[in-house]
Parts: structure tokens; C-alpha cells; sequence
């Protein structure tokens, strides 16, 4: 998430008419709902996988989307890990490194954990990528969800970059003063972070500040009717994308109250059982 | 005919600000088609009179406020802001903070959108007001992706698309390059002529927008202190330098001679005008005066660039086969366009960014080679915004920052940060918080917290942009100061001014390459590259020029005074 440029946004997907906003919007929320609702790691493998076919279909690099959320990736690699450790004396053992053990509960509830991060953080990407906040301020809002929520997102949305931009350059301003970011421990390079966090805080105040108001300038009033563009209309590709996620959210959620898609019993971690 | 804006003794305090009233006691009338300039130094309370047109004061900043603002007969303290911005659109001085929308029509469908109008007429009025500002072609672009100037005419495209009555501009091009600048003034002139807009605009550089202005207002503390029409009011030089502001070049030079008794009449305001008063100076026998150059003996290399070419990671091709050599003692200004390469060339001088290919060596060692820290004891980086680099709550503790990541020792550091606090501030300002300083003292702090680590060539980006003339020329004097004892500067700039009064040598970029390289005096007269490079010479050397090829050469208002001075 750290290297999304300002305007990065992509104009518009492989399918000839682009994909409704809702639609976006309802298939990020699938993915946090199904890889909620379906616990065995396979299967969540499975659901990443249609996140990357995603990636693919909206035309965008996977490459260049794992680099732009790689601290979130990141975070999903360092929660596999830490799994691993503490569940290295747990179950059956898969194989060892010297005297490190990695346990089935270890690397499976690791995974499981790691996949999700990664198929929510994949799934928002592409969504962010492919949709202007026009579209999804829209697209919140025909799905009845109230226009000052509905703002909120899109004008968060819309200082991420900028942010991202304004962090870019406090980190180079503090270069210049000799911090350097890559050395020594931890804790010190936590601590050199706080140079980069206040001034940071202090722009983001002053930025939204002054973002407020202009818009307030040209007649923003989060409590008055407004008009929101895009008009919306749902395709038969639209409908056919929910039908699919509706579906098969639903045999997820059966299933799983079935007791299919749980984690087998031999993976379970002692301290969750 | 009632006037368009009507105000009566408007007194205004901030929020937990009442002893300090941000406006105190405004009376004024504003008429329907009128381009009003308002000028006064930082704090003087012009942004604050904008906001109260519009009603986001009191209304959205809260605090105390008496007396009357009345806007197409509505009373700014009770009706609505959005009801408000249907009569008044407002543009401020930071072109990307007003930025809502990812694509530039969404940006200006924002405002109507938000008063509801149907989805055609949405369409309808964003495309007519982008016509209006030359921006239709773009409609479809990021505007993240356009320039300062292009920013600015979408921002007014946004303000206009309401269709208002009063368009106010507060500082709009206050961070603009001179493209830049030109394409707002121009714009506003046309709004003002062809759609006859009431313009209300308030702005540091008085210079280009007074051909324009019907009336220009000065403030200061809170009240207006003159106003008149712009020649009456720019003809008393002598207040506008006590009120902190800059008075346009050509009426500056014509004051000091009118001082001489070398002028008579009112001062112009015109490159024209100037040259008219001067020419019957011109045409008697003049001694010959020898210029007197800046620039004088430069030390050995300390910085090199050798075929240095830079694109950043998505391709983009920013600095193209850069060969530059900088010498112990020079003043060197960068100088071009927005996207020349200018920022891009100055952090390769300390290692911030390497080049693609090429190299760039300082005391002869590769940048590639070392790193950004220990660079910074050789190579000192100032940012344009010193809120980027300032976070400690105290000055003394901002100062230790740098020779505390040097590992320097705690006395060490003790003695070198009582030196700095002498030298920008004075020894008791060192509990001081930084945060609550004016622009200019903080962008000193920037530069004390670089200068600290004794390096011997300072860069600095843009150290003058945003800052009021005072401010800026308190900036300027300093670094002056520091150049007289020794040290090198590299400044990149857009003001050709401060190129013209401080600068020893001149660098102009155009699309990463370097397009010009000399003293001011060869620059200024080489019109063609200048013009490449999207500058234009300052007003004293286009008057110079016009007189004749005797005085082509000169561009700086003390050198033409010395001379007209002895005819």
C-alpha cells in the first residue's frame, strides 16, 4: 500500500463495458465474507486464486499490485510465520529445519490466516485500481448505504495517495538529515519513524483541513439532496458476477454449517480448540 | 445600484484568538464587474476577508464576529456556505488541496452535484466551464497529472461551474511558475472582460495582476490601510515597502530615480510606462558605468555531474545526459519550468536519488558509493516546505536532530546548536515550538537544522515560495549572508528575480536537459533559450532592452539607477 501513485487508477477493465461500481463493491465484501465463512486453507487458496484471476481479468500487474500492498503482504508472510513458531510443538510434524519443527497446526492455521490477508488486501487493489472514488461514492450510495458514510470513503480514498506522496517526501526531507532509515535495530528504526509520523500527522491535519474547506466552498453539505453521477444501471455481466458471488457465498455459508470447509481436527491449534 | 458586496465594520476573531482580531473594523464596496486586488503581508488578514465573503466565516471556523457582510444582498453570518457558493467561488493558494475528484470533469461536477442539479445540466455546465478556463481537451485526465497552472484554471473551472456572481481568489499563484502565473492572470482577465465576473484577488506579486485591477486594496493588522486606483495607491512606493510588500520592479526603479530627482510624474506600472519616462534619460550622452558582476573567484570542484540521466522506476525519463560542474563559493540558481528536472537534478546532488546512468561525484567520490548521511556533512538539503521536516517541540531539540543521527558528542552538539539559535533566531528562542511560528522563521529553523551539520554546499528548494516579500527577502538575506562567508549555494527557483539580485550563475532546464548556463547578465539577454526554458528576463532588463543596445546588458534596478542617476 505504500507505493500507490497519485491518479494511478486504471481507465477501464478488459470486458467492453466496464463493471458496475456496486458490483466492485459487493465482490469486495465476498471476499471478506467467504474467506470468513470457509476456515480450511485449501479452499481459502482456492478463493485467492479467483482474487489473482481477478487481477488478470481487470488488466491490472499482479506484480505491480503485490508491491503496492506489500506491507500488507508482508503482514500475511510475518502471520504465517509467527503461527509456525508458536504452534512448533503442537501436532503432527510436517518437517524440520535443524531444531525447528513446523507442525501441521503451525504452517495450516499460518496459511489460512496469511491467505486471507492476502485475498482481502488483492480484492480491495483491484477495486481501488479499477474505480474512481466518483463511482464508488455511487456505487455506496445506491446501495442505500447513507451519502455521509458515502463521502467519507471516497474522500479517504482519496488522501491515501496523497498521503502516500507527502509521507515519500518527509521520509527524503529526514534522509537529508542524515537519518538513515535501514540501520540498526528495531526499536531505533521505530524510533526514527518518529520523525517521519508527526510531520506526517501534521500535514494529514492540515491537508484535510483545507480539503474540507473547499468543499464546503462549493456547496458540499453532507445532509442536503445531492446528485450523484454515474447514473447506474446493472449489465447482464453485472448480473451474472452476482448471481456467482451470491451463490456461492450461500453454499459456503450451508456447507460450512454442514461442517464441510472447517479445518481438519489433526490441524486445529490446541490454544483455539 | 447597491453594491455587490457591502461590508460594515466587520471585526472578526478566530476561535481562542479574540485578543487578536484577525479583521478589525472593514468597511467596503465592492461593485458588480469590478477586479478587486487585495495586498498586505502574512497576517495582515486578506485570506480571512475571502472567507468572510463566502461565509465560511464565521460559520465554518467559528469566533467572534461584528458588523455586517452582505453578498448579492444575503447576509454571509446567516445564510448557508452552500447556499452562498452558488453567489461566491472561492479559490485558494494550495491548487492540489482543493482537489476532489480523480478525473478533472469529476472534480468540477463536485460542486454541482452537491446543489443537485440533474445529471445533464451537470454535464452541460462542467464542459462549458472548462471551455472557459482552456481545460476541455483534459477532461478525462487525472488531475494529479496536470501542472500548477492547470491545477489553478480547474480549481476556478470548479469555482465558476456554480455560475457566481463573485469569483475570490485567495493567493492563487502563490506557488505557481511563471507559466503558471501568466495562465491564471490571463484567465482571470478574460473572465473578467468577456463574462464580466466581479473579481475579488488576493496576491503577493502585485506585478502582473495590476494591469488588470480596477482598485487595489492594501491591508494591514486587520484593517484596510489605502485604496484606490492602482497607479494612485503603487505611486506612495514608500508605504507599500512599511506595509512588508513588494513594489512592482519597473515602479521601483522609476522611485529611487524620482528620489534622485531623475523622474517626474507618477511611477508606471508598465514595462511601457517606464520606458516612455526613461527614454529622454536615455537619449543624453551617459557616462559609461561598468556593470559590476557578482560573481567572483570560485574555488575547486566540489560537486560533478558527468552524462547524468534519471527515470524514475515506471519509465518516466526526467533528467536526460545532465553534465554540470559546481565550484567551492558559487550562488547557482536551477531555473525552468514545472517538470524540467529541477528538484530531480538538485536531490542527485546529495545522493536523495542516482542516477540511471552517469554519475555524479562530490569531493570526487561517486554518490553510488556512499550513503545519503554521511552525503549530508558534504551536500545540505533544504525542502521547499520546512512542515515536512520540522517534528521536535522545541527549536533547540530540531537543531540537535542532524549531528545527533551524525553520532556527533553531546557538547559538541550543545555548542554548534548555541551557534545556529545566535545566528537565526537569538539564544533564548531555543525553547520556542517551532509549530507556532510564522512561515519564514520556520523555514530558518529548515535551514539552521541543515546548516548545523556544517555542510559546504546548501540546496535549497524553492526557500522564497509561499512566503510573503518580507519573509522572503529575510530568507534571501540570509542565505546571502551565508554565501559572503563562504559557503556554496544551489538554489532552484521560478522567481527570476531573486535569480537576478542574489544568483551568481544561472542553470535553465527544459524537459531534463540543460538549455542555458551563465551569469544573469549573459542569461537575461539570450532571449531565445530563455524563452525555451519558459522564463521571461525581470521587468528591469525588458525595459533596459527596450532602451537600446546601449543598456541591454543591464537587468538590475541598482545598476540602471546608477546610471540614469549621473545623466
Amino acid at each position: 500500500m505504500s507505493t500507490l501513485p497519485v491518479g494511478s487508477r486504471i481507465a477501464s477493465p478488459r470486458c467492453s463495458r466496464p463493471i458496475d461500481p456496486r458490483v466492485k463493491i459487493l465482490y469486495l465484501l465476498w471476499v471478506f465474507l467467504i474467506v470468513g465463512v470457509v476456515a480450511h486453507p485449501f479452499l481459502q487458496c482456492l478463493i485467492f486464486l479467483v482474487t489473482v484471476a481477478v487481477v488478470y481479468a481487470s488488466r491490472l500487474s499482479l506484480w505491480d499490485l503485490l508491491k503496492a500492498g506489500r506491507f500488507g503482504m508482508f503482514m500475511a508472510g510475518a502471520s504465517w510465520l509467527l503461527w509456525i513458531i508458536f504452534l512448533r510443538r503442537q501436532g503432527q510434524v510436517l518437517f524440520a529445519l535443524g531444531r525447528w519443527h513446523f507442525t501441521e497446526p503451525g504452517v495450516y492455521n499460518g496459511l489460512s490466516v496469511a491467505v486471507r490477508i492476502a485475498a482481502i488486501l488483492l480484492a480491495f487493489l483491484v477495486v481501488f485500481k479499477t474505480t474512481s472514488n466518483r463511482q464508488i461514492m455511487t456505487g455506496l450510495y445506491r446501495l442505500r448505504v447513507s451519502v455521509p458514510f458515502a463521502m467519507v470513503v471516497g474522500i479517504t480514498l482519496r488522501l491515501i495517495p496523497q498521503l502516500q506522496a507527502e509521507h515519500a517526501i518527509i521520509q527524503e526531507a529526514q534522509r537529508a538529515r542524515a537519518v538513515d532509515f535501514d540501520r540498526e535495530g528495531p526499536l531505533a528504526r521505530l524510533r526514527k519513524q518518529l520523525s517521519c509520523i508527526i510531520p506526517l500527522a501534521l500535514r494529514a491535519l492540515k491537508i484535510t483541513s483545507d480539503l474540507s474547506l473547499a468543499m464546503e466552498a462549493r456547496a458540499f453539505d453532507p445532509y442536503a439532496r445531492r446528485t450523484f453521477s454515474p447514473s447506474l444501471e446493472f449489465a447482464t455481466t453485472d448480473i451474472v458476477l452476482l448471481t456467482v458471488m451470491g451463490i456461492t457465498l450461500a453454499l459456503s455459508v450451508v456447507a460450512r454449517v454442514m461442517g464441510y470447509g472447517g479445518l481438519p481436527e489433526p490441524w486445529i491449534a490446541k490454544s483455539v480448540r | 445600484m447597491s453594491s455587490l458586496i457591502q461590508i460594515r465594520g466587520l471585526t472578526y476573531s478566530y476561535r481562542r484568538q479574540e485578543e487578536r482580531p484577525a479583521l478589525q473594523g472593514v468597511d467596503l464596496d465592492i461593485e458588480p464587474g469590478e477586479v478587486v486586488a487585495i495586498a498586505g503581508r502574512a497576517g495582515s488578514g486578506k485570506s480571512t476577508l475571502c472567507y468572510a465573503l463566502n461565509g465560511l466565516v464565521p460559520q465554518s471556523f467559528g469566533g467572534r464576529i461584528e458588523g455586517e457582510v452582505r453578498v448579492c444582498g444575503l447576509d454571509t453570518r446567516f445564510t448557508p456556505v452552500p447556499e452562498l457558493a452558488r453567489h461566491v467561488g472561492i479559490v485558494l493558494q494550495s491548487a492540489e488541496s482543493q482537489l476532489v475528484g480523480l478525473s478533472v470533469e469529476e472534480d468540477v461536477a463536485f460542486g454541482l452535484e452537491n446543489v443537485g442539479l440533474p445529471r445533464e445540466e451537470v454535464n452541460a455546465r462542467v464542459f462549458s466551464a472548462l471551455r472557459t478556463v482552456n481545460l476541455d481537451e483534459l477532461a478525462d485526465r487525472s488531475p494529479w497529472n496536470l501542472s500548477g497552472g492547470q491545477k489553478q484554471r480547474l480549481a476556478i473551472a470548479a469555482a465558476i461551474a456554480l455560475q457566481p456572481e463573485i469569483l475570490v481568489l485567495d493567493n492563487p499563484t502563490a506557488e505557481l511558475d511563471p507559466v503558471g502565473k501568466h495562465e491564471i492572470i490571463a484567465t482571470i482577465a478574460r473572465l473578467s472582460s468577456e463574462h464580466g465576473l466581479t473579481i475579488v484577488i488576493v496576491d503577493q506579486e502585485l506585478e502582473e495582476v495590476l494591469p488588470h485591477a480596477s482598485r487595489l486594496i492594501l491591508m494591514d493588522h486587520g484593517r484596510i490601510v489605502r485604496e484606490g486606483k492602482p497607479a494612485e495607491v503603487i505611486d506612495q512606493a514608500q508605504e507599500l515597502v512599511q506595509l512588508g510588500l513588494k513594489v512592482p520592479d519597473v515602479a521601483h526603479l522609476a522611485w529611487q530615480l524620482r528620489d534622485r530627482g531623475r523622474w517626474s510624474g507618477p511611477l508606471p506600472l508598465s514595462i511601457d510606462d517606464a520606458v516612455q519616462g526613461l527614454q529622454p534619460l536615455a537619449n543624453l550622452p551617459l557616462p559609461t558605468v561598468a556593470p559590476v558582476e557578482r560573481c567572483g573567484q570560485y574555488g575547486e570542484t566540489l560537486i560533478e555531474l558527468e552524462n547524468v540521466s534519471f527515470a524514475y522506476p515506471d519509465g518516466t525519463a526526467v533528467l536526460d545526459n545532465i553534465s554540470l560542474t559546481i565550484r567551492r563559493g558559487e550562488f547557482l540558481t536551477l531555473m525552468g519550468p514545472n517538470g524540467a528536472g529541477k528538484t530531480t537534478l538538485a536531490k542527485h546532488l546529495n545522493g536523495l536519488l542516482l542516477p540511471t546512468s552517469g554519475k555524479v561525484l562530490v569531493h570526487g567520490v561517486d554518490t553510488r558509493s556512499s550513503s545519503v548521511a554521511k552525503l549530508a556533512q558534504t551536500v545540505g538539503y533544504v525542502f521547499q516546505n520546512p512542515d515536512h521536516q520540522i517534528f521536535s517541540r522545541t527549536t533547540a531539540e530540531e537543531l540537535a536532530f542532524g549531528p545527533r543521527n551524525l553520532g556527533w558528542p553531546k557538547q559538541k552538539i550543545t555548542d554548534a546548536v548555541s551557534l545556529a539559535l545566535t545566528r537565526i533566531a537569538g539564544q533564548d528562542r531555543g525553547h520556542d515550538d517551532p509549530f507556532f511560528m510564522g512561515l519564514a522563521e520556520r523555514k530558518l529553523v529548515a535551514i539552521a537544522s541543515v546548516l548545523i551539520m556544517a555542510p559546504e554546499v546548501l540546496v535549497l528548494d524553492e526557500p522564497a515560495t509561499g512566503a510573503d516579500h518580507e519573509a522572503a527577502m529575510r530568507i534571501m538575506h540570509h542565505l546571502s549572508d551565508l554565501h559572503g562567508s563562504g559557503l556554496t549555494v544551489v538554489i532552484v527557483t521560478h522567481d527570476v528575480s531573486i535569480a537576478a539580485n542574489y544568483a551568481d550563475r544561472i542553470v535553465g532546464l527544459r524537459s531534463g536537459r540543460i538549455v542555458l548556463d551563465g551569469t544573469p547578465r549573459e542569461t537575461f539577454q539570450r532571449s531565445e533559450e530563455l524563452r525555451s526554458c519558459l522564463l521571461t528576463p525581470p521587468p528591469v532588463a525588458g525595459v533596459a532592452q527596450k532602451l537600446g543596445e546601449d543598456f541591454s546588458s543591464l537587468y538590475r534596478i541598482d545598476e540602471m539607477v546608477r546610471i540614469f542617476s549621473r545623466a
